[in-house]
Parts: C-alpha cells; sequence; structure tokens
C-alpha cells in the first residue's frame, strides 16, 4: 500500500511560538477583561497587568508571523487583495478571519496598554483611562476584549482542525483545547508575576488560583476527549516523542501537579511559583507536541 | 466560466513511462530536482556523482528504492508523478512481503500519473488567505505566483499532497506551485502536454462531462472481461464534490495513495468554533465566580494587613 502523502507545511518554531505568545496573550487579556467585568476591588493589579502585557506579546506574534511567511514582504496580502486594495476577508478559513482578528486584538491591546500607562495623569489623553475604564464605554470595550481574546486564543485551534493533516484534522476539539490551554497559561503567568513581587495580596492569588483550576481542570478534560476523538490514531500520536511529551509535559506536569499543587501546596510558599511555572511549561509543550506531531508521525493508508 | 475542462486517467493503461512528467517540465521550464545530501545518504552504498555539466556537490536524483520511482513524489518542480505500486498478498502465517514472494516475482504492478486533482470544492483554494488561489474559465484550479505570500496553509489543506513551496532559488521563489492543467496552452486551445504526450492515452484530456461517460463505458468493459475491482475515483460527487483529474483504479484508493474521504477545510470551522465558544461561556462563567467570591476566609477581612514579603 502506497503511504498517504499528505504535503508537510514546515509550520515549525515560529507557529509554535505564535501559539504559545498569542495564547499567553489572549488568556492574560481574557482574565483581565472578567476581572474589569466582575472582579472584587482587590483584582486591580490583575487588570493593571493585563492591559500592560497583551500589547507587546502580540507584538511579538505579528513579527514572528510576518517572519514565518516565505515571502514577507507580502504580509499585507493577508489583509488586502494586492490588486483591488479590497480588504480581504474569508470567514470560512481560519487563516484568513485569525489575521483580522489578530489585528483587532492588536488594536484593543494597544488602546489598553496606552490607558495603563497614561494612569491618572491630566492633559491629552486623560480621556482614554476613562472611556476604556469606567461607565457604558468602558464595559463595552472590555466585552470586546473578552470576545477578540477569545478569538484569538480558539482560532488557532480551529486553523489546524481545517485542514486534512494528521491529528489536527481528526478532532474537532483542538480550538477548546487550545482556549482552556490559553486562559491556563495566561493566569499562570499572572500568578507568577504576583508572586514575584515583594508584596503579595494572598486573596488575590487565591482568586487568580481558583480560576486557574477550571481552566486547568476544562483543559484536562478536553486532551483527554482530544486523545479519545482520535480513535485508532490515538496510538500512533501515543507512541511517537510528541505523544509522550503530551502525557508527560501537559498532562502531567503541565496540569495534574500544578492542580495538585494549588490544593495541596506542599512546597509552601513556592507552591504556586513551581505550580504556574509548570502549567506556563506545559502550555508551550502542548502546541510543540501537537503542531509537529502532524509533520512527525507517518500513518500508511490512513 | 466556461466548460468544465480536465483529465481521465485511465491507469491500467499506463506504462510508466514517465512521458507526462518530462512533457510537464519541457513545457513549464521546471528544473530537475537535484538530490540532496540527505537523499544521497539515504541510498545505502551508492555515490552518485555529478554528471557532466552540473556544479560539484550537485547530482541527480539516485533512484529511490521504491521500484522504478526517482522522483519520489509531486514537489514544486515535479508536478506530475508516476507511482510505481508493487502489490503483493500476504496469506496467513507470512509476516513479510520477502516471505511471501521472495523472488518477486508474483507481484502485481500498478502505475498511475499523479497530478493536481482541480478538484470541484477545492480545500486549497477555500482556506487560501490570500485569494491567490483562483478558479479559472476552464474549472481548474491556478495559484496566481505575484498574490501568494508563502504562508503553507493550502500545503496544509490539500489532501492529496499536491501543493508544494518553491525553493528560496527558484523562480516564484517561495511561493505554492503545482500543475495549473496548462492553463497556457488551454487560452490557446491546445491540449495539456502530459496529456498530449501519454504513449498509451493513459491520461486523456478533455470535457469532464465527455471524459465522465468514456470513463464509465471502459469500467463496463473491464466488469465484462471479468475484472470486477475496476472502479472510478473522483468521477462523482462523492470526493470534494468531484475532481476534475479524476481515476479509473484497479483496486482500493488507499492502494494508491488516495484517500478514500478527504475533507473539506471549511466543514470543520462551525464546530470547532462551538466546542471552543461553549468552553469559553462555562470558562467566564466559573472564572467570573472565582473573581466575584467574597473570601470568608483569614484574608478577606483585612488582606492588606497579612501581605507579607519574599
Amino acid at each position: 500500500m502506497e503511504p498517504l502523502i499528505v504535503g508537510d507545511p514546515h509550520w515549525r518554531w515560529y507557529i509554535v511560538f505564535y501559539f504559545f505568545l498569542g495564547g499567553l496573550a489572549a488568556g492574560i487579556a481574557f482574565a483581565g477583561a472578567l476581572a474589569a467585568l466582575f472582579g472584587q476591588e482587590r483584582l486591580q493589579p490583575v487588570v493593571r497587568l493585563s492591559a500592560l502585557l497583551p500589547f507587546p506579546l502580540a507584538l511579538i506574534c505579528t513579527v514572528i508571523l510576518i517572519i514565518d511567511l516565505n515571502r514577507p514582504e507580502r504580509f499585507w496580502h493577508m489583509m488586502l487583495q494586492s490588486e483591488t486594495w479590497i480588504p480581504m476577508f474569508k470567514y470560512w478559513s481560519p487563516m484568513s478571519y485569525g489575521s483580522w482578528i489578530l489585528l483587532i486584538f492588536s488594536a484593543l491591546s494597544f488602546l489598553n496598554f496606552v490607558a495603563a500607562l497614561w494612569g491618572d495623569r491630566p492633559g491629552l489623553l486623560d480621556f482614554l483611562p476613562r472611556l476604556l475604564t469606567r461607565g457604558f464605554t468602558g464595559t463595552l470595550f472590555q466585552i470586546l476584549v473578552l470576545v477578540f481574546s477569545y478569538g484569538l486564543a480558539s482560532y488557532t485551534g480551529a486553523l489546524l482542525n481545517a485542514t486534512n493533516q494528521l491529528f489536527w484534522s481528526d478532532t474537532p476539539f483542538m480550538g477548546a483545547l487550545f482556549f482552556t490551554s490559553a486562559v491556563g497559561t495566561g493566569i499562570s503567568a499572572l500568578i507568577l508575576i504576583i508572586m514575584l513581587r515583594r508584596r503579595v495580596n494572598h486573596a488575590l492569588l487565591a482568586d487568580l488560583e481558583t480560576a486557574d483550576n477550571w481552566a486547568m481542570g476544562l483543559e484536562l478534560l478536553l486532551l483527554v476527549a482530544t486523545l479519545i476523538s482520535f480513535g485508532a490514531l490515538a496510538s500512533h500520536l501515543l507512541g511517537s516523542i510528541y505523544g509522550i511529551t503530551l502525557l508527560v509535559g501537559t498532562l502531567l506536569l503541565g496540569l495534574i501537579i500544578p492542580l495538585l499543587l494549588h490544593f495541596r501546596p506542599v512546597l509552601g510558599r513556592s507552591s504556586p511559583l513551581a505550580a504556574a511555572g509548570l502549567a506556563i511549561a506545559g502550555g508551550f509543550a502542548l502546541r510543540w507536541a501537537i503542531v509537529m506531531a502532524a509533520q512527525g508521525v507517518y500513518v500508511y493508508g490512513r | 466560466m466556461g466548460q468544465a475542462m480536465g483529465f481521465y486517467t485511465d491507469t491500467t493503461v499506463c506504462i510508466g513511462c514517465k512521458a507526462c512528467q518530462v512533457a510537464c517540465h519541457q513545457w513549464n521550464d521546471l528544473p530537475a530536482e537535484l538530490a540532496t545530501s540527505e537523499d544521497t545518504r539515504q541510498v545505502a552504498g551508492q555515490n552518485p556523482q555529478a554528471e557532466p555539466g552540473q556544479a560539484p556537490g550537485q547530482h541527480t536524483r539516485p533512484m529511490t528504492g521504491d521500484s522504478y520511482d526517482n522522483t519520489g513524489s509531486l514537489s514544486a518542480v515535479n508536478w506530475r508523478h508516476v507511482k510505481f505500486i508493487e502489490k503483493s498478498e500476504l496469506t496467513a502465517g507470512q509476516a513479510s512481503y520477502s516471505q511471501a514472494d521472495p523472488n518477486r516475482d508474483n507481484l502485481q504492478w500498478l502505475m498511475m500519473s499523479d497530478v493536481c486533482k482541480h478538484c470541484v470544492n477545492a480545500p486549497c483554494l477555500e482556506v487560501c488567505p490570500t485569494g491567490a488561489i483562483m478558479r479559472t474559465e476552464f474549472d481548474s484550479v491556478y495559484i496566481q505566483e505575484p498574490v501568494c505570500n508563502g504562508c503553507r496553509d493550502c500545503v496544509t489543506a490539500c489532501p492529496f499532497g499536491v501543493i508544494h513551496m518553491s525553493g528560496l532559488e527558484n523562480e516564484g521563489k517561495g511561493t505554492a506551485k503545482k500543475c495549473t492543467l496548462c492553463y497556457d496552452r488551454l487560452q490557446h486551445g491546445l491540449t495539456p502536454a502530459c496529456a498530449k504526450a501519454c504513449p498509451t492515452e493513459s491520461i486523456q484530456f478533455g470535457p469532464i462531462e465527455d471524459l465522465r461517460v468514456r470513463a464509465q463505458k471502459r469500467v463496463d468493459d473491464l466488469h465484462a472481461m471479468g475484472f470486477q475491482q475496476a472502479r472510478l475515483y473522483g468521477a462523482d460527487e462523492k470526493v470534494l464534490g468531484g475532481l476534475n483529474a479524476f481515476y479509473l483504479l484497479m483496486d482500493e484508493p488507499e492502494v494508491y495513495g488516495l484517500p478514500s474521504a478527504p475533507k473539506l477545510p471549511s466543514r470543520a470551522v462551525l464546530p470547532s468554533h462551538l466546542w471552543s465558544a461553549a468552553t469559553a461561556a462555562v470558562m467566564a462563567v466559573f472564572g467570573a465566580i472565582s473573581f466575584r467570591k467574597k473570601r470568608m476566609d483569614r484574608f478577606t477581612a483585612d488582606p492588606l494587613s497579612r501581605e507579607e514579603g519574599h
């Protein structure tokens, strides 16, 4: 029997880093928007951090994506039709609408970033923090951040689903899995930064850990559901370095141990730090394993 | 759109001469794919020497070790590829083909000239985010090189492994490459080079409707001769709405490296987003509850007083 040869797209390290950093930016923004919309006063440090971090991350993501193109000088063809300059948009193509999601997310993050930097100072931009954080416009802005951070975190999974590649196209759960991983790693990053400060508000930390537990619990369920949905193909994945990375790097070290550390902080004050570090590494392992598996495992006669 | 044109490839009369490959290279001015050092290493015991006129270190490809195949697969410079499939049946108790047929004298040799299928519902065209991939007036699928930015999404979408990216040193560097159905020849009323060169008429070109009638008659004839395994692949709408380059096969599609049920990428988008949106809704609710909760533990009374340094 001939091997079924599906082309190798050469989506390698740039794409892995984009999926990870994009997820991190989206996860932080998602958590920040939730904190701004529903959080108690003590969550203000989270709101501020989530206003400052996503924009630089989104900027890095944009650069990575452009560099990854074989013809980077034509990156704008994603947004505008090169002959007519009419906007290029396909709602049925995740890469097409994903480009727009990244653009709009970056614009929202930029506004949030500028507003957070400007703060309470009087002057030219003093209206911006008011506009983005208070009243109806503030609520509307945070809802937009919530929607577009969901979009950025999940479209990358839909992008993999909408292919004919091994594993990527064999489950409907990639978007949901990437979304929960994004939120989990995003909240873990917030915990990590808050823990590295000299003073720690433990009630704030407990709030973040509770939300992180939900994200990691959902991710754990979705990872198991994804492996089950692969059916007979799961054995091909689990027998490879990518499957082992998923089981050890993501499932065990990135999800189960951080959850255990949240419930039983056996490492004392280092427990939240260790849990956050492991969860972030597990999120990276997930992206690496899934992106590379389709390009590194061959199944005859699939 | 004008009349849909395409290929009907009758694999039963393919003799593996590779005239189609040569004609394709010649008309489209495609360079030979030179061996890489990896290729050279893969062929144990062979050390291909450069041929006259070639730069040192550049070798023509050695035999792949896969029957009479020396181009391996479709690629950025091989828009046609003749497959040589050596088929042998294993019987009970035989662990390997060498055990089943040690002298290799009972092999069935299936040959097939592979090419872009110019699908009616083309996955590559569907996902292309720049609009570089378009449908022509002949219902063929064509890549506009000046528009392509080399994102490689089309490569992930094609279920047949047809599209490849050209090397950065080649013409149209870094862009997606595949068979054009000789669009330039068609515009001047000419037959595509491969079909013109095929000496056995294994590759036939014409209006799709005519080709389907011709192919069905051939299948009926083969069935009447006792070859019940003869079948058409891609002649009806079951495979991606129909293939404008369809095949007459003598075995299951998988034997030829063809997928029985390739997927249309867009059909995965809605289920993927339904699952992720439902998950996001659940996460938003639990996240909001986590952040809204009034903590009654010892920190809630006066959290700042219990801050501690590291």
